[in-house]
């Protein structure tokens, strides 16, 4: 029944056809989450891909983000974030975020035990974010707090060390 | 006698130089020779002077008059660099930044004063950080020009202010979420921001700083607001636009005022405007797409064809609106322009830098595609005159 074959011209379509429908699982078949891309989608331009970017500019987010869920008001700061609360995600998208970012970018530096963020606590968070704080003097009272009382990296000082501007 | 062969190749070259020097003259008979000097600028400014900054990357700002077409001056600035010019014009302020290596090395944000009249700088005021955006309102003055604004991004969002008295920086205000400059009489300065409220600060004589802020009036992820709005200091007014095309009027002061929009489109007579990624209609769009003439009131809006997200999409037409009436007045469609070089007939010219002069009898000045200049009747929308090839980044007027 060699007529119902497809021709080698037929089938070389129906592989390019099938090949453009598999494409968008690829990503997932990759290895990358859609938390991890979400960081990368809405993040990482200044953060880095990989959670570095230029550490007085921009927090450094490998090895020490974690360090803020030692505290109530430092697990609460990520999500109060305005660049945090703003995002076009929805609360489930970015609980799933803030958990890749704090325990896949943090890496090892999150509490022992430490929760996962849950979409309806995001939700609370993210709907009394940080608009109109001073936020340098507050993000730095809470890691003054968390260096002393938590150990937590001194390297979280980098962020802002430097003022650019005046060339120092 | 060798006295008088001295002397007669004295004279020869004497003539031979005489001669060479006479020859330019000579032979551009009729024309005006060219003498050098140093030039000063016209104190108060022309009613029609414009300035403008080179595209991307090219650090320079060019004022023209705009009634003669002739480049009046050049300031030469640092890297992605804001202008502007004091109320009375006798300063112009260039917040810029350097790094000492060009491209390396420690880095510098400064905002320079130039004195209007010499363009000899004055004086240069070193500040902690400024974003790098060419926005117009990334950088502002308070309706005296005694105080300056300046936008910061490190390291957080921020504003920086000046005291433009003693030319000395006054301190960092915190604006988490919000950004921009709309400067509020000599009091402060209103914000947008990202939950789609109006952050208002308020600086006191002794530099004391508070910052309230509305309920949301805008959607931010839905229909955001043009960061290019404008504002009347003078009048407390500004109207923010969004990107569909709705006017928001608001009363910029302690306690701020936003009223209902109007509609762009619906002034027109079109339907109003939505957010479908397939909804082909007029949109407003571009760099600079809007400006206010103060004094009757009226909107110009630079306007594409397109569908929603195509807000950066430069414009065909300009719209002049009524904002006492929410009425359009005319439509100036700008495709029969004629185009200039390789590109001319083939490739669409189009519109993305926008301003009017503030005179009784005002003039538009806009950037098109090609990097030219055009000076526009703002009344019939006729083409005054072409500048070519003088610009591309942003354009400014005294007196916004």
């Amino acid at each position: 029944m060699t007529g119902r074959r497809l021709s080698p011209r037929l089938r070389s379509v129906c592989a390019t056809i099938a090949m453009l429908f598999a494409f968008p699982v690829l990503p997932a078949d990759a290895g990358i989450s859609r938390a991890q891309s979400n960081f990368i989608l809405h993040c990482g331009g200044c953060h880095g891909v990989d959670g570095a970017g230029n550490a007085e500019a921009v927090p450094d987010l490998r090895r020490q983000v974690g360090f803020f869920l030692y505290l109530p008001e430092g697990r609460a700061y990520l999500a109060r974030l305005p660049n945090v609360a703003f995002s076009t995600l929805n609360d489930q998208e970015l609980a799933d975020m803030l958990n890749f970012m704090v325990f896949t970018l943090g890496d090892g530096s999150a509490p022992t035990g430490a929760k996962p963020y849950q979409a309806a606590e995001v939700k609370s968070l993210r709907s009394a974010s940080l608009i109109g704080t001073p936020l340098r003097a507050y993000r730095a009272q809470l890691i003054n707090r968390l260096i002393q009382d938590y150990g937590a990296a001194e390297t979280l000082r980098d962020y802002g060390r430097n003022n650019y501007g005046t060339g120092q | 006698m060798m006295g008088g062969r001295v002397a007669k190749a004295l004279w020869a070259s004497g003539l031979l130089l005489t001669t060479l020097c006479a020859a330019p003259i000579r032979a551009d008979e009729g024309t005006e020779p060219e003498t050098y000097g140093i030039a000063t600028l016209p104190l108060p400014a022309p009613p029609h002077r414009f300035i403008t900054m080179g595209g991307f990357g090219s650090s320079t700002f060019t004022i023209f008059d705009g009634d003669s077409g002739k480049m009046e001056g050049n300031i030469s600035a640092g890297y992605i660099p804001n202008f502007a010019s004091s109320p009375d014009g006798s300063k112009f302020y260039v917040s810029e930044t350097y790094w000492t290596h060009g491209t390396r090395g420690p880095r510098q944000d400064i905002v320079t004063v130039y004195d209007a009249k010499t363009l000899a700088v004055e004086k240069e005021i070193p500040i902690p950080s400024r974003a790098l955006v060419n926005q117009l309102h990334n950088f502002g003055l308070s309706l005296s020009g005694h105080r300056g604004y300046v936008y910061a991004m490190q390291p957080a969002s921020s504003v920086v202010w000046l005291d433009l008295k003693t030319e000395t920086a006054g301190g960092t205000i915190d604006l988490p979420g919000c950004s921009m400059i709309y400067p509020i009489g000599d009091e402060g300065f209103a914000s947008l921001c990202g939950d789609g409220s109006l952050a208002t600060s308020l600086i006191s004589d002794k530099g004391q700083v508070t910052t309230t802020k509305t309920k949301p009036f805008f959607d931010a992820n839905k229909d955001p607001i043009f960061d290019d709005s404008v504002t009347d200091t003078a009048a407390g007014k500004a109207f923010f636009v969004s990107f569909t095309g709705l006017v928001y009027e608001a009363k910029l002061a302690a306690t701020p005022t936003i009223e209902k929009p109007w509609s762009i489109q619906q002034a027109a007579g079109l339907p109003v405007a939505g957010t479908g990624v397939k909804e082909l209609t007029w949109r407003p769009g571009g760099h600079q797409m809007i400006t206010y003439h103060k004094a009757s009131g009226k909107l110009f809006v630079i306007m594409h064809m397109g569908n929603y997200w195509t807000q950066d999409a430069g414009g065909s037409e300009i719209w002049v609106l009524d904002t006492k009436k929410h009425s359009l007045i005319s439509r100036f469609p700008l495709w029969a322009v004629p185009t200039s070089g390789s590109a001319a007939k083939t490739k669409p010219v189009y519109f993305r830098n926008i301003q009017v002069s503030q005179d009784e009898h005002p003039v538009i000045f806009l950037l098109n595609s090609e990097g030219n200049d055009m000076v526009l009747d703002a009344t019939t929308g006729k083409v005054i005159r072409k500048i070519e090839a003088a610009s591309g980044g942003a354009v400014y007027v005294s007196g916004m």
